[in-house]
Parts: structure tokens; sequence; C-alpha cells
């Protein structure tokens, strides 16, 4: 059975496979690549994923939620209706749809995935993104890191060899990865990034530039003006390489402004967030030991690197034009297609090995004695940008006399204080009386291909060993709670796939109807009522007409590209 | 270790040979299959390449190594173009002359970043010129901040650095970063002299965000180079990391609501758990029972004394009996908490848990609490019969609750635990 792979993204989700050589994308259930992450529940209760709950962002955002990827891994949830939703559940909802589009393609079940994450996902995110899979009944063979899966994607593609940058700037996240590919070998000599910068950010900065100018609060607006500004703003953002100044008509408040949207203002905006962009960028070459000079070509994954900005930023630091003849938009699910291939040993990528980095240095706190008041040290076990797999031991000992348990902590991050650290987990162990110094134990750090840490403890002296982290993880279900969680999700069914090319267009159409007046508004309420008579009538090639009919309608008034 | 024999070729100075090598060698020792193999291949071969290098440089004839370096240079230059202005012109704290303006030493600007064609000398020393006015009313505007006690802590009082229109030049940036960063230096450490608790220095918040903008702790040892330790260490300590900053929450589109559920600490299961023994227990009451009285009992058999008029054994009688009540109300509170213990129970180790060993919701206790009432009525009888229910007692049974010897478990699991 083949595995599919996955692009599990902030905005956009998508999903390929790997056949006899070439790399198929799978269509979802309105004949699209690009499903949105976007999951709701309609009027009924029942799961609405994709397009049609992208539509039914503004006028139902209570029950309708999207770009909940930075939750990964946190213990926030979401309400939808009634219910409270984790990430990672409403993750599965969007893995479960691909899912089922992927069997439909396929005429045969999909049990089996390789699931893309960010490459500076903590262990946390990992751990969450698996669960994730869990849920949605997929076993995740792999996790891949976004930007090492986009590269495999040029690499095969082109067959080209040398230094490769990455740069993948999607909805949420921003990841740069270095890579050389030689003799069909695809290393990753480092890894940067930072998860808090994306396209999201970008658009959630202009609106509050707006409402800082024109003196409003965002809790003075109704959740419906809200979710339409930020639509208009994902529009400008798109449009602003082509169209220097965009006017629009904001409807915030209680009141309607005429505002311009410049290109200057754009930049003024984005400045703070493209110098955030430029810090992994520098720490990744810096990590790789590689000048700008020797990197031969500078690739752009993901919709954000889209924009001009960010495209003459890049220029500036290479002094050349970065390449992105792939579809940067598809790009990761096809390379997560291809480690799918890899992993099921596709007969077709037998030359091919691929080598991964651990992006973050792990390791545990140890006492103080300099300045006790900043909290324990931090002592790093594995470096950053070592080549996973990897397994290392560092041994402590204890710090008291007649001490009988030695606790070690898990920590992730760079920082020499582990307060300024990422806490992972803690583990205790017992070990024998003695005088300070005297007892010590190996502590083992395990770093899988997936980016899932292990960690072992040896006491020295009576040789025991203990391997049961008590873990904090925010996000994490133990046996009971995932039974729980499943049963959650499996009350929630989808719509027939054959009825969702229907729901899209009419959410679509009320989506419109609420943004207009008038007689324009009364002409999208006639063209909806007439569409409804058609499906009530139930014949085939009729609805198929109406489809193209409604279509070509409701884009005559849609001046909006957001989706 | 050998890298060469790893790699199973005889040593040589031809990089590509060596990763030839790897690369056949590591199709039979995959990452995934075989991972211990792959890293020994791994450092085999990066020690490999470093040799080979070196060799390479050493061997290579020196006509050939002078082009090298000739070819090299620029680009090392190149690398650090961004250090190299600010290394030579350190921007005075007051410019008294334009000439040493630090952006007019840096490398010319290119025609692109300044967005007009540069055809003339004239044309680029107006541009120039324009950076540098730029650059000093930034510089002023920074001044005017510092001077504001009240708002210095405030990130957005800081944004005007980032809407800088010449932000995203090289030159421009780093220079005015430097600038930033003596000023920000110098205030942090005089207001750390002046001491007192209420001094107003930057703040951790503040320097986190022009961090970002100036790339500060991404170049530290350029910065330790240029100013001298002890003022470089003012900001680098004081510096909050930026990851834990940041709210997770901003941009999510839609939903009612969100709530932030506080982690649930994974209830600890214990293979085996241990009674509190009878005898512990009643210490751990008379404890509680001290401990309350002590703190409680005695100020209020002064003031029943002082209130009634009682004799003082009167009093304290009655001193005792508001004791006893405090002591349920106390053991109920305490005995549900997240500590799951009073403190008379964990100084013996106790804790107090349901029939599934885990933490007692507040209605169970307050039922155990009122069977621990019915059960002092029978007296004698019933404390006797306690002494045979080892160490699940009346009151225990009657509720559906164990008092467990925590730490006693708690070591017999670590024991076991292999």
């Amino acid at each position: 059975m083949a595995i599919v792979g996955i692009d599990l993204g902030t905005t956009n989700s998508a999903c390929g496979i790997l056949t006899d050589e070439a790399v198929t994308l799978i269509p979802n259930r309105l004949g699209e690549l690009l499903t949105p992450s976007v999951v709701g529940l309609d009027d009924a209760g029942e799961l609405v994923v994709g397009r049609t709950a992208k539509e039914r962002l503004i006028n139902h955002s209570d029950r309708t939620v999207a770009a909940f990827k930075r939750l990964m891994g946190t213990d926030h949830k979401v309400k939808l209706g009634r219910q409270l939703y984790s990430a990672t559940e409403l993750s599965a909802l969007v893995l479960r749809s691909l899912k089922e589009d992927a069997e439909a393609h396929l005429g045969e079940p999909v049990s089996e995935a390789v699931i893309s994450v960010p490459a500076y996902f903590n262990d946390n995110q990992r751990h969450a993104t698996k669960l994730a899979g869990e849920l949605a009944g997929l076993k995740v063979e792999r996790l891949i890191n976004e930007p090492t899966a986009a590269a495999v994607a040029y690499g095969l593609h082109d067959k080209r060899e040398g230094n490769f940058l990455i740069l993948d700037m999607g909805g949420g996240t921003f990841d740069v990865s270095i890579l050389e590919f030689f003799d069909g070998i695809m290393e990753v000599h480092a890894s940067a990034g930072d998860n808090f910068l994306g396209g999201e950010d970008f658009v959630e900065a202009m609106i509050d530039s707006v409402l800082k100018e024109l003196d409003l609060e965002k809790s003075a607006l109704t959740a419906r003006q809200q979710q339409n500004l930020y639509m208009q703003m994902e529009s400008v953002k798109r449009r602003i390489g082509q169209q220097a100044s965009q006017p629009l008509e904001l409807d915030l408040g209680k009141q309607k402004f005429q505002w311009a949207a410049t290109s200057e203002w754009f930049e003024k905006v984005a400045t703070p967030l493209l110098l955030r962009a430029k810090r992994p960028i520098e720490r990744a070459m810096r990590d790789a030991d590689m000048p700008p000079q020797s990197i031969d070509e500078v690739v752009l994954v993901g919709g954000s690197t889209r924009m001009a900005l960010f495209r003459s930023m890049v220029g500036r630091m290479f002094g050349r034009l970065p390449s992105c003849h792939l579809d940067p938009d598809t790009v990761v699910a096809i390379g997560a297609a291809i480690q799918g291939g890899l992993k099921s040993r596709n007969a077709a990528l037998d030359d091919i090995v691929l080598t991964d980095v651990c992006p973050y240095t792990l390791g545990t706190g140890i006492v103080n004695e300099d300045s006790p008041d900043q909290g324990s040290y931090f002592l790093p076990i594995i470096e950053r940008n070592t080549v996973v797999p990897v397994s290392v031991v560092r041994q402590v000992c204890t710090a008291s006399d007649n001490q009988t348990e030695l606790r070690i902590d898990v920590y992730q991050g760079e920082n020499r204080l582990v307060k300024k650290n990422v806490f992972l987990g803690e583990m205790s162990v017992p070990v024998p009386k003695g005088p300070r110094g005297k007892e010590a134990v190996d502590i083992r750090y395990s770093y899988d291909m997936n980016g899932l840490l292990e960690v072992d403890v040896t006491v020295v002296s009576t040789g025991n060993t203990y391997n049961k982290l008590i873990e904090f993880t925010p996000g994490a279900l133990d046996d009971k709670a995932k039974a729980a969680a499943l049963e959650k999700l499996a009350a929630l069914k989808f719509h027939p796939r054959e009825d969702e090319v229907n729901r899209a267009l009419i959410a679509r159409g009320e989506r419109l109807y609420e943004a207009s007046l008038g007689p324009q508004r009364d002409a999208i309420s006639h063209a909806l009522g007439e569409f409804d008579r058609v499906l009530n009538g139930q014949n085939p090639a009729e609805i198929k007409k109406a489809q193209a009919g409604l279509q070509a309608f409701l884009d005559r008034f849609d001046g909006e590209d957001w989706i | 270790m050998n890298p060469w024999a790893h790699l199973g070729i005889e040593p040589c100075d031809d990089p590509r040979a060596v990763k030839r090598a790897y690369a056949a060698k590591l199709k039979l020792n995959r990452p995934d299959e075989k991972p211990e193999e792959f890293q020994q291949l791994h450092s085999a071969y990066k020690m490999a390449l470093k040799l080979a290098q070196a060799q390479a440089r050493r061997s290579a004839p020196v006509a050939e190594e002078l082009t090298e370096v000739l070819i090299e240079e620029p680009a090392g230059a190149a690398t650090e173009s961004v250090v190299e202005p600010a290394r030579e012109a350190v921007p005075p704290l007051i410019e008294s002359s334009p000439q040493v303006s630090p952006v007019e030493q840096s490398a010319p600007l290119e025609p692109e970043e300044a967005g007009v064609e540069i055809g003339s000398e004239a044309e680029e020393d107006a541009a120039r010129q324009l950076r540098i006015e730029e650059y000093r009313r930034v510089l002023v505007l920074v001044e005017q901040v510092l001077e504001d006690p009240l708002r210095i802590h405030r990130e957005e009082r800081w944004h005007f650095l980032a809407e800088s229109r010449y932000m995203l030049e090289e030159e421009y940036n780093w220079n005015l970063g430097l600038a930033v960063f003596e000023r920000f230096a110098r205030f942090n450490q005089d207001a750390a002299k002046h001491g007192g608790k209420h001094n107003t220095h930057v703040t951790g918040n503040v320097l986190a965000y022009c961090d970002q903008l100036f790339g500060w702790s991404g170049n530290a040892p350029a910065y330790y180079q240029q100013f001298d330790e002890a003022l470089a260490d003012t900001l680098f300590d004081a510096m909050q990391p930026i990851d834990t900053e940041r709210d997770p929450t901003t941009a999510i589109r839609g939903g009612s609501k969100l709530v932030r559920e506080k982690p649930k600490v994974a209830e600890e299961q214990l293979g085996q758990y241990f009674f509190g023994s009878l005898l512990g227990r009643s210490v751990a009451v008379l404890l509680d029972m001290m401990l309350v009285h002590l703190m409680m009992g005695v100020m209020a058999t002064a003031i029943i004394m002082k209130v009634s008029g009682r004799a003082e054994s009167d009093a304290t009688v009655l001193g005792i009996v508001v004791t006893g009540g405090l002591y349920l109300v106390g053991s109920w509170l305490c005995e549900c908490s997240r500590w799951q213990t009073t403190p008379g129970k964990w100084v013996m180790g106790y804790k107090v848990t349901n029939k599934n060993f885990q933490r007692l919701g507040y209605g169970r206790g307050l039922w155990r609490t009122l069977s621990f009432t019915l059960t002092l009525v029978t007296y004698k009888i019933g404390w006797f019969i306690n002494c045979f229910l080892g160490g699940n007692l009346m009151h225990d049974r009657l509720s559906g609750t164990h008092v467990i010897n925590y730490r006693k478990s708690r070591e017999e699991h670590l024991r076991r635990q292999k």
C-alpha cells in the first residue's frame, strides 16, 4: 500500500502520492489541489472543511476557525458551537478530509502518511502533529521538515548538484534550511526559523496599522467586520506588487471609511517582519559555515514568498534572483510524497538518501553555583544542527550530600540559563546515598528522524535504567483522552462528497449576498434561489449547468482573491 | 578512528572523491535503517572532508594559493561587509562632524536600493546625505524617548525605529543598530550606577524588539569586539529570549472563543500503593491539631476569656472545641487541594486519594470529613475497631477514600522501575 505525503499548512493543505517515478497531487472533492486549512460546523452541526468553510469564515466566524496550526502543541483550545477543540483535533479533521479525498482518488484505503512540519517545530508541536495523524486514522510514517521536503522536490526535479538555501515562508511559519546535493545524497547542513512569522502576521500587522491610523480599537469591531477586514487586507497583500495603490471601502465600527492602501504604507508595515526574517537566514548561514557566495541557488517555497518585498530583500541579500519554478504552494506536498515513496522503498528512489539535522539544542539543567538566583545552567547534550538520528550521552553527578533522588529536566533552546529555554519534561531517578559528587548518572538523549526526542537515564553505580519521562507536554493525550477525542471527532460527519461543489457555491453566494447592497443583493438572492430550485429538481445534467452558471455569475461580483 | 578506513578510500586531497566515497557508503548505511553506523560514517566523512580540504590547501602550489587567496579575499570580506564599516567607525555619541558619520564611510549604496538611478557622484552624495539626515533624526527621537521614564518600557513607543525609511538597507540598519545599542547600554549602565529600585532602564521586552530589528544577538561577537565587554554585557544579559514572548493566539481567525486549558499534570501511576498506618495517621492528626491550636485555638481562648469573662480553664475547653472545628474544615480543604495532604500528613509523607488513587473532589472530601466526625462519636469502640482495619479506617471505608503512604509507595515504585 502506498504512503501519501501531506503538507499540513497554516493556510492551505495539500496531499500527493508517488506512483512509478512521478508525483501526483491529489485533487480534493472540489477538484482543487489546495484545501484551505479551515474547519467549521454548519447550521446542522455537520462538518465543513476547506473552501466551503473558508467562505463561511466571515458570516459564521463563531462556528468556523482558520490558522489554528499556530496553536499546535499548546494548551489553547478553540470553541466552535458548543464544543472546545484543540488544534490537534482541528488538524485531524483537515487530515481526515484529505485522507477521504485520497481514498476516493486512488480507489483504495489510505492508512499511512508522511506529514510535513515546519523545520523549526519543537518537540511538543511534532508530537501534536503526529497525534493529529493518528486521530485522523493515519499512521504517521515520518514527519518531514517542510524546507527539506521542498528541497527533495527540487533536487529530484532539477537533478542539479551544489548548495541550496531554502526559504520557506508559509501562512504562519518561516523556515530556512541549507542543503547540499551530491551523488544522490541530500544533506541538510543547517536549519533555522521563526515559528511566529508568516503571511498571517503580515495581514495582522496591516490590520493593526489600519486600525491605529483610523483610531479604532479591534474590540469595537463586530466579529464579521473583523473577518471582513482580514479578507480585504489579504487581498491587498496579494495585489500590492502589481497595484501601487488600492482604494478600499472599510466598514468598521459604526461607520465606513475610504482608505487607500499604498505600497509605501505596506512597506512600512512589512519592514519589521522582513527584518525578523533576516535573522534565521543569517543564523543558518553561520551555522552551516557558508557565506552567501557559496550558495549556488536560493529557492523560495510557500505562498508568502510571492510578496515582491520579500523577493527583493532576498535578492539584495544574495545579489541574485531566487528561483521558484515549482509552485511554491504545492512543492512541500510533492516532497512529502517523495519521502513517502522513499519510506516504502520505491525502486525509483533507491539511489537517494536524505539526511537531516535537529534545529534546536537539547539539554538539561545543572546546578548554578555562580548566581543561584538566576536558576540552573543549561547543559547542552545534543547541539543544534547535529545530523540525525543521533544519540548522545552526558554524565552528571549529585550536587549535595546524601541525595537520594536526582531530577533530570529536559530543555530545548540556546540560552545558557534554563529559565530562558523551553521546558519539555522531567524525570526523577533514585540514587544511592553518598557524599556529593560520588553518584553519577548517564543521561542519554536520542533524537530520531522525525525530530522526536527520547531520554534514558542510567545510574552508574547500580546500572538501573529509567526512561519514563513525566510529561507536562501541553496538548499531549493519554490513552483514555485519545479514545475520548476519537469519539468526539467520529461524531462529526462530512456531507456526501458529491454535494460539496454545491455547498461551496452556496457558501460563496451567501458571503457575497451579505457583502453587497441594493440591486446587486437582490440579484444574488435571486440567483441563489434559482440554484436551489435546480438542486431540488435532482436532474444531474441541469445541476451541472446551473453550477457553471452560478460560478460565472458570482465571479462578476467577487472582487476579492483571498482564497 | 581513521576516517579513511571508514570511507574505504586512501587518504587524498580531493573533497570530491571523499564525497563520492561517502555517497556510496551511505546508500548501504541509511540513517533510518542503521542509525549507529550512519553516525560513525557521517563523522568520518566530516573529518575526512576537513583533512582533504586542508591537504589540498597545503599541497597547492604557491602561485595557485595566492590566486585562491585573492579570490577568497573579497568573498570573505563581503560576508562581513555589514561588520566592516562599523569596526572602523564607532558612531560618536554626539555627531560633531558629519564627515565621521558611519553611514558615509559605508560601501556605496546599490542603485536599486536607493530606488533612484544614481548616475553621478552628486546624486550618490545626495542619496547618502538623505540617509545621514534620517540617521540623525532617528537618534534624536531615541534620546527623547530615553528621557521619558514613564514610557521607556513600552514597546510601541519604539516602533518608530522600524518605520525609519532605510531600515531594510544593510549598512543603514547596521550603523543605526550600533548607535542605538550604544545609547541603550550607556543609559542602562548609568541607571544601574545610580542604583535604587525604581531606576528607569531599557527593559528586556524593548531590547527583544530591537534585537529583531537589528539582529544584535546574532552578531554578538561583533558587538563584543566593538564595545567593551561590561557595556555589551549590560544589554545582552537583560535581553529576553524572543520565542517566549510571542502569543500563539494572534492571527487565529474565527472561533467563538479561545480558551486556555491549564496543562494537566499527568497523574503519576504508581505500581503499588501502601496505606498509611494507624499510628502514623494518629501522629499526623495530633500534629495538625497542634498546629491549628497554636495558630488559632490559643487566640480563640484569649478572645473567649476577654469577651465572656470566663475562667481560663473553661475558656481553654471552648478553645479546644474551636480548634476541633477548624481542624475539620481545614483538613477538608487541604485534602482536596492540589497537594492532597494536610501539613501533618505531609510530614508523614501521606496523601489522601479517592478509590482510584486520584485527587478527591470537594464533595467527596466533605463526606469524608463528615464520616470522620461520625466515627468520632463511636468513641472507644470505634477506635478499637480501627486498630484492626489495616490502615483503611472506618471513615475511609464509609467515604470511599484512601490515605496512602505516598513517600513509601513512590520509593518502592522507583526501585521497581527498571
